[in-house]
């Protein structure tokens, strides 16, 4: 009965988001970073977000802990973030800022792309650190240290306790990147955002962090929000991907549906862009042609069409694209596979 | 004679290259130590050719691009560019010698972004060069930035627009307009698709290979992208902490590598294929201290395969008998993956 019930509860989402509308009125007009984006966290599983840059993934997530500023609004849409036992649920675009701190590196934590720039310059690492769990678990500064400095032996960190009482440009990229885990994950979130954890990072460095995260997630059993536009990286986390368009998702699926089996003819595109072991010495990448349009002129219809080699005249330009189910869990927007 | 002389086949070779810097401390400046950036690196670029250079961060790659294009001067050794006069050592040159030779080598920047003067539109970008070097006239000057602009794949009426209305991909092309302008023989591309998006970098990889071909460029491709170098270069030599530690084509590189150091490197290279098995041999702890190194072989603390000779005695370059080298005590030993 009681596997029943956890098995149950790892097939539902842990956080779910329908519908997401997030716009910028900004002076020349209205940007629609964000355009009716759906997606489902599941528990213990990380999903990868991919797309180039300017397709709304990083305010997708900014969305998620309703880090918008104005000219930015979330205008629409219900982000469900459920409990551990799936009975209770709370929508983030409806909290008050009492309860958003409680979400905000509590139940979701958040790493960066930039780990310098992330780190405030004036206060120490373990100063840093030690906020966030005297802040959500109500540890006292002595407690809350040794928990830091757990969390710095976890996250792989030699010297602990010298590198608490260091400043953020005293330690290396890679170190930087490993403290900014530590700090997220201290407070046990539910969910841990991390946009272009690695871009910054050397090969080397990156794979370390790569493997650090798929090591926590297994003893801590985080999901894992991953933010990216390495391929490479997605296909060695993930476990589900979205990938996105000019701020909408234009396939879903598992990690093998997307990768092996790409629908849409953006996600085809950008797979065969990449170099892999079968591109051949100097062998010409085919390429997907054009950039990403202006954001204040998207194009009408499928915001894909004027890059797209299956262009139909008279029906992509014309509407946006019903989200048809390829198979189990696997979905496309794609006027190439509406009935 | 000078008529029938041919010409070198290598345009740029590169022997025994040091870079260091000081260290000082105090008032005085007293020197307390060296940072050996560059330490004792040979290796030709052969005309027409794409040398690849990979490494960590630090490692030294960037230091030796800048000392073949003497934007700052090495520490020891000789840079010699050949071209139709014969060979001139870039080393020894002083500034006002070097200045006829600087327009036959060109550099392409990592960041699209802080590499264009933003007060400058695009005609004004590229044809700076051209003017620097005497063509005086607006209307030549006119026709070859239109030239170039086409052969980068950008539209002429761009001209008169400024960085800023242009996106990533296309400020990189800016930048390859601008090298190409006074028809160079040798361009150093210093991470030039690092900061794009992967479609965008498939497109400039595309036109790099596209103009080495009609032009017949020989380029220095620095990246620590490796499946990028291992698609466009006919040979890479592999940097760790300012010494070459192995060289090779790329199919010998990646199928074989000798140096546990460039294995270490392949494996950490995540592939875009969710059924790869993900068995990253991974490095421990980071790159050392340039100003501090290991003894023995700098790479030993991290090595898994290390012993105690690597411990004490710094390998030296060496060619086997297959006309591979590397530097590594233990090569003949070692079984190492590449790709699989």
């Amino acid at each position: 009965m009681v596997t029943e019930k956890k098995n149950k509860n790892e097939t539902l989402p842990l956080l779910e988001v329908r519908n997401l509308h997030t716009y910028f009125y900004t002076a020349d007009g209205v940007v629609k970073a964000v355009d009716g984006v759906d997606l489902d966290v599941f528990p213990k599983k990380t999903l990868g977000i991919v797309g180039e840059s300017g397709c709304g993934k990083s305010i997708t997530t900014k969305s998620i802990l309703r880090l918008i500023d104005r000219p930015g609004k979330i205008l629409d849409g219900t982000m469900n973030l459920y409990d551990k036992n799936h009975e209770n649920s709370q929508d983030i675009t409806k909290l008050n800022n009492q309860e958003l701190k409680q979400v905000r590196g509590g139940r979701i934590s958040m790493i960066f792309q930039e780990p310098m720039t992330s780190f405030s310059p004036i206060h120490t690492v373990g100063n840093q650190i030690t906020e966030a769990i005297k802040l959500h678990l109500k540890y006292e500064k002595n407690e809350a240290m040794e928990l830091a400095e757990d969390w710095l032996i976890r996250v792989g960190m030699s010297n602990p306790k010298q590198r608490l009482k260091q400043y953020a440009f005293e330690l290396s990229g890679g170190q930087r990147q490993r403290a900014m885990i530590a700090m997220a994950l201290c407070t046990n979130p539910d969910i841990l955002i991390a946009d272009e954890p690695t871009t910054a990072l050397d090969v080397t460095t990156q794979a370390q962090t790569l493997d650090l995260l798929n090591d926590l997630q297994e003893k801590n059993g985080m999901s894992i929000i991953m933010i990216t536009h390495d391929l490479g990286v997605i296909a060695e986390l993930a476990d589900e991907v979205n990938v996105m368009y000019l701020g909408k998702v234009v396939e879903s699926g598992t990690i093998h549906q997307v990768f092996k089996d790409p629908k849409h003819p953006y996600t085809q595109a950008l797979l065969s862009s990449i170099p892999s072991l079968a591109t051949g010495h100097r062998e010409r990448l085919p390429i997907l042609p054009g950039t990403i349009p202006h954001p204040q002129a998207r194009p009408q219809g499928c915001p894909f069409n004027p890059r797209c080699k299956d262009f139909i005249d008279g029906t992509c330009n014309v509407e946006f694209p019903k989200q048809e189910q390829i198979e189990d869990g696997h979905l496309v927007n794609c006027h190439l596979y509406n009935k | 004679m000078s008529a029938t002389k041919t010409k070198n086949e290598n345009i740029v070779e590169i022997k025994n290259l040091k870079k260091y810097y000081p260290l000082t401390s105090g008032i005085m400046k007293k020197v307390t130590g060296v940072v050996k950036a560059v330490d004792d690196v040979s290796f030709v670029i052969p005309r027409g050719k794409t040398i690849g250079l990979v490494g960590e961060s630090g490692c030294g790659k960037t230091t030796i691009s800048k000392c073949i294009l003497r934007a700052i001067d090495p520490t020891e050794g000789e840079i010699y560019l050949n071209n139709d006069d014969g060979a001139h050592d870039l080393a020894t040159l002083t500034e006002k010698e070097l200045r006829p030779l600087r327009k036959e080598m060109q550099m392409i920047f990592q960041d699209p972004f802080s590499s264009l003067n933003p007060r400058m539109n695009l005609f004004e970008i590229v044809s700076e060069p051209l003017l620097l070097n005497g063509v005086k006239n607006k209307t030549e000057r006119q026709d070859r930035v239109e030239e170039l602009l086409d052969k980068v794949g950008l539209r002429s009426e761009y001209m008169i627009r400024y960085p800023h209305a242009f996106s990533g991909g296309q400020r990189q092309r800016i930048g390859i307009a601008r090298a190409l302008a006074l028809n160079p023989s040798l361009i150093v591309c210093d991470e030039p698709v690092s900061g794009l998006d992967v479609s965008v970098q498939a497109q400039v990889i595309n036109l790099l290979m596209d103009l080495q071909d009609e032009f017949g460029l020989s380029y220095l491709f620095v990246s620590h992208d490796l499946s990028i170098v291992r698609q466009i270069s006919d040979e890479i030599n592999v940097m760790y902490l300012g010494r070459l530690v192995e060289n090779g084509t790329p199919e010998e590189i990646f199928s074989s590598p000798k140096h546990p150091y460039t294995e270490a490197l392949i494996s950490a290279v995540p592939q875009a294929d969710p059924d790869l098995v993900k068995n990253h041999k991974t490095l421990i702890g980071e790159i050392p201290n340039p100003s501090n190194p290991p003894s023995g072989c700098y790479f030993h603390p991290r090595c898994s395969y290390a012993t105690d000779e690597c411990k004490k005695t710094n390998p030296q370059l060496t060619i086997d008998k297959s006309g591979r080298s590397f530097s590594c005590h233990n090569a003949k030993d070692l079984q190492l993956t590449g790709l699989i």
